[in-house]
């Protein structure tokens, strides 16, 4: 499959496809239409983006980003109106200090909302991780997740605010924002079964973000390259 | 042969065990009871160094290697593995690549991947579980039963010389019961492996027959005998050892 390589500020019109993509610009509009994934795998030192996403009505996109990354400051809003569908699944190697923000608003009715980021800290890494759902009044029968964790391999301090903004009744909502180290039983579990500390941990860690995305086995393979670099 | 001999441990500073003594033989299949909360799951913690267990005094030595100065990877390499009552879930990781790195790091070679996958295959077919076990995180999302049945995948593949089995009938029903007392004691047969058998359940004991029953009492063991000790506790529970 080719790669979309995204050298300057552009918008996108992506419609009924798998793509394969890489921003390098600093800003990005995605109008997405029909069923439509994407996968960004990239290992790189800076990332000052700002994404915006536009759902188109009866739109369903599934988005896997991940970066290896040192520093980044991006910005990620996603726009639906009605019957579209985003799972969007971003997964973050963090070497030094970063921050993301991402926005997501429901203006209509019948969309669900799926994002999940997870990131690992190590290094100098560190995170502002700042996320946004804002379902507009008088909608219907929205179902919006919000998912956001942070495992941190070294003593650096991250944050994250999670925000959820709803103006109907009649909406589903979940939330769930973490930070944590490795935990203490997994890490002697998996000694237990005669494995050293470092590769317990290097498996605790890749499997927490390889697991958030929602890719195929050949894509896996990809992502392991990239994550090993 | 392990041998514990003279066993002090502490947890949550609170002394558990105080003196305690056990030898089990090679070959041979002990069973530890007792009421909850005496230190049964202790002795097994202690033995692989959970850092959760601090030994203040006494040694556990396995085939006369001590195990003072070793690390768990260290004790679950000289083959002694560990299965409880709820074996926790990791997220992300799969039984194939824990096994995988596992073997690999024990033996310091890479495995044949060929003869490594056809070894799993083999195993779920005699466990009878799917093959997607194999590719699923370890023990997420599953019942009881399958976690039970995940652990004996990696008694199957990473071959311990010596079980601990802290509690492994819990959360069985009646069939995955006899399902996980027949593979334990085939493997039993198979490889003339040790056990450490923590359980209330006279029925993994009727499967698997050990040769001594030990009750836990007061930080140490107040009896040692047969099966006529788990009639024993059936009929009067443990209020002769409370």
């Amino acid at each position: 499959m080719n790669k979309i390589i995204v050298n300057k500020d552009d918008t996108l019109e992506l419609k009924n496809n798998v793509f394969n993509i890489e921003i390098n610009c600093s800003n990005l509009t995605l109008n997405i239409s029909g069923k439509v994934l994407i996968n960004e795998f990239v290992k790189k030192e800076k990332d000052n983006t700002n994404i915006i996403i536009n759902l188109a009505n009866n739109s369903e996109l599934l988005y896997n980003r991940f970066l290896n990354i040192n520093n980044m400051d991006t910005s990620i809003i996603i726009n639906q109106d009605s019957n579209s569908s985003i799972e969007y699944n971003y997964s973050i190697i963090a070497h030094d200090k970063g921050k993301l923000t991402m926005k997501s608003n429901v203006i209509g009715d019948n969309n669900k909302t799926n994002i999940k980021v997870k990131a690992i800290t190590k290094d100098l890494g560190s995170l502002v991780l700042e996320c946004t759902t804002d379902n507009k009044e008088k909608t219907n029968n929205n179902e919006l997740l919000e998912s956001l964790k942070i495992l941190m391999l070294n003593d650096e301090e991250s944050i994250i605010i999670p925000d959820l903004l709803v103006a109907s009744n009649e909406v589903e909502v979940n939330h769930a924002a973490t930070i944590s180290g490795i935990r203490e039983d997994e890490l002697f579990y998996l000694n237990s079964k005669g494995i050293e500390v470092e590769s317990a941990k290097k498996l605790i860690s890749e499997g927490f973000i390889i697991n958030n995305l929602n890719i195929s086995k050949k894509e896996l393979k990809e992502l392991e390259g990239i994550i090993n670099e | 042969m392990l041998k514990i001999k003279d066993l002090t441990v502490i947890a949550d500073n609170k002394e558990i065990l105080k003196g305690f003594n056990l030898d089990i033989p090679d070959g041979e299949i002990h069973a530890l009871m007792g009421p909850n909360g005496v230190g049964k799951s202790t002795i097994c913690r202690s033995i692989l160094k959970d850092p959760n267990y601090n030994i203040t005094k006494g040694e556990i030595t396995y085939n006369e290697v001590s195990l003072k100065d070793k690390t768990t990877t260290d004790i679950a390499r000289l083959g002694i593995m560990m299965i409880t009552q709820s074996p926790i879930a990791i997220e992300g990781v799969t039984n194939a690549e824990m096994l995988r790195i596992a073997l690999s790091e024990k033996t310091g070679e890479h495995i044949n991947i060929f003869e490594f996958q056809r070894e799993l295959k083999d195993i779920c077919s005699k466990l009878n579980v799917p093959e997607s076990f194999l590719h699923r995180s370890i023990n997420d999302g599953m019942s009881g039963g399958e976690r039970k049945k995940n652990e004996l995948i990696h008694i199957w593949m990473l071959k311990p010389s010596f079980l601990i089995l802290d509690e492994v009938d819990s959360g069985l029903d009646v069939d995955a019961l006899k399902e996980v007392s027949n593979s334990l004691k085939e493997y039993k047969k198979l490889t003339n492996c040790s056990m450490l058998i923590i359980t209330h359940n006279p029925k993994l004991l009727n499967t698997l027959k050990p040769d001594k029953i030990h009750i836990l009492k007061n930080k140490k063991i107040a009896k040692t005998g047969g099966m006529e000790l788990v009639s024993e506790i059936e009929n009067e529970g443990f209020k002769n050892y409370s």
